[in-house]
């Protein structure tokens, strides 16, 4: 067989095994990616006794589109959301002196009636021992579950808004007129959120 | 005839450049849920691959003139098969979570469903799927450059820019020389042996502050023999020894804040077999070659040129 002609044939079936691959490279998948996001409440403290109660409400929807709005996607294409834990820290403590506190934090809905429910409760707590941190705490069913039909509500089109309430219960040294107690702090919800999303991937094999 | 054959192999080549891109995109969405320790399981098949591949295709015949001229160009692509162990690893649930839990999740060639585990008070996380890949493809083009005194040269080079994003940026040079060991023998060996070294390194991605992504180095010393059976057709094999290292750097929000993760995927070794067969035509080669390594890997391409 001459030369060229098998040069030929060769060059051909190369070319057909290429324009082949070229066609098959790529691969249709269908992906679930995890996005983790967090929402801070934060609450602003000035008593002058060990009972005290304060809230602060969580416009949730707000947040959850601005997280698909960051990643470009709807809530078409959310498959399911959750929370994963919460942690708190005092972001402003100025006192001479350190306190300690007790008490619980709950949640409820603003928009609907659910909740409320104890998300978690703090026993002598150290504000100052706080301060700058981020610290996890145990998690109730109960405040979960007010957090995690919230999150499947806004799937479902939902616009949650939720209400966290700081229901301390004790002080110590108690707080008094002449020596309240005062400081800033923060809970933050963390939660992730699956989306499924369709990818091409090159898979020539 | 032969021109056309380049330009397709050319175009899957750059088909494969600039199809990666949009799903190494979602790649970077999938590292920022996890911090160190599960980026790096989640990624170490994709980092063993990038290895394995760039310690593929380096040679086919072992035959090298004595002397001079010799230059062919070569492109060609390395394909590495994932197999079921690269599919999962074991991961740990991220810092915060209660109580801490290990599971088997999918890798970056994984399963593309997420895993999720339950914690305290009916908390979740959840592990990020993978892109559920037989396996990976690299194409690159090579020269080989000769002869003297029965050694070449051998180069490979590419660099673009493929689209806007992050991890468009790719950059692979690598360079080498393999030395004809059956010239000192002259005819008694009934093959030609040669004997070389060939070292890479391919830059992925460049973050704001202009930094690589990643970085992936082999480097491959073995043997090669070969001889022509028949006419234009010369089997080939060879034994070396291979390591390559990944390190990828990345933004992840596992933590909520957006923190710089470093990974480095330290230097592994493994002994390599290549059989393959070349078809050994004037101005023209085709080759064919199966490689049996940690991971499994085919190589294909054409070269044109002169000399060897």
């Amino acid at each position: 067989m001459k030369i060229t002609t098998v040069t030929a044939r060769v060059v051909l079936l190369l070319a057909g095994f290429a324009a082949l691959a070229g066609g098959c490279i790529m691969a249709d998948r269908v992906v679930e990616i995890v996005l983790n996001d967090s929402t801070c409440a934060g609450w602003s403290e000035n008593h002058t006794s060990a009972n005290y109660t304060s809230d602060a409400m969580v416009d949730y929807a707000n947040e959850l589109e601005q997280i698909l709005e960051d990643e470009d996607l709807s809530r078409e294409d959310i498959v399911s959301a959750h929370l994963v834990r919460v942690s708190y820290g005092v972001t402003e403590f100025s006192h001479t002196h350190d306190w300690t506190v007790s008490g619980s934090v709950t949640v409820r809905r603003d928009d609907i009636s659910d909740g409320p429910a104890v998300l978690f409760d703090y026993a002598s707590l150290s504000v100052e021992a706080a301060l700058g941190q981020d610290l996890p705490v145990p998690l109730q069913a109960g405040g979960v579950g007010v957090v995690n039909r919230a999150l499947a509500d806004f799937i479902e089109g939902g616009s949650p808004v939720l209400v966290f309430r700081v229901v301390n219960s004790g002080v110590v040294p108690p707080p008094s007129v002449a020596d309240p107690i005062r400081f800033d702090w923060l809970a933050c919800v963390h939660i992730q959120v699956i989306t499924s999303m369709d990818v091409e991937v090159p898979d020539p094999f | 005839m032969v021109l056309r054959a380049g330009v397709l192999m050319l175009a899957a080549f750059a088909f494969t450049l600039f199809s990666a891109a949009p799903a190494a995109a979602q790649l970077g969405d999938q590292l920022s849920a996890y911090s160190g320790a599960n980026a790096e399981g989640y990624l170490g098949p994709l980092a063993d691959a990038l290895g394995t591949s760039l310690n593929t295709g380096i040679f086919r015949t072992a035959h090298i003139p004595r002397m001079g001229p010799l230059a062919r160009l070569e492109i060609q692509i390395m394909g590495v098969f994932f197999s079921d162990d690269d599919r999962t690893f074991n991961a740990v649930t991220e810092a915060g979570f209660s109580p801490e839990q290990r599971v088997s999740a999918p890798t970056v060639v994984g399963s593309g469903t997420a895993v999720t585990v339950e914690g305290d008070g009916g908390t979740k996380f959840s592990f990020p799927g993978g892109f559920d890949l037989n396996s990976f493809a690299l194409a690159v083009p090579q020269l080989r450059i000769g002869a003297v005194m029965g050694t070449e040269l051998v180069v490979r080079y590419f660099a673009a820019n493929v689209g806007d994003d992050d991890l468009g940026k790719i950059n692979l040079f690598g360079i080498g020389a393999r030395h004809s060991i059956s010239q000192h023998f002259g005819p008694v060996l009934p093959v030609d042996v040669a004997a070389g070294f060939f070292w890479q390194q391919l830059k992925l991605g460049e973050d704001d502050q202009g930094n690589d992504i990643i970085v992936s180095s082999a480097l491959s010393f073995g043997v090669q023999a070969s001889t022509e059976i028949v006419r234009f057709i010369v089997p080939y094999g060879g034994l070396s020894y291979d390591t390559h290292s990944t390190e990828v750097t990345y933004e992840s929000d596992a933590s909520d804040s957006e923190d710089t993760v470093n990974l480095d995927f330290e230097k592994k070794g493994t002994m390599h077999l290549t059989l393959g067969v070349m078809f050994d035509l004037p101005v023209f080669k085709a080759f064919a070659e199966y490689n049996v390594a940690s991971q499994n890997s085919v190589a294909f391409g054409i070269g044109f040129g002169f000399g060897g």
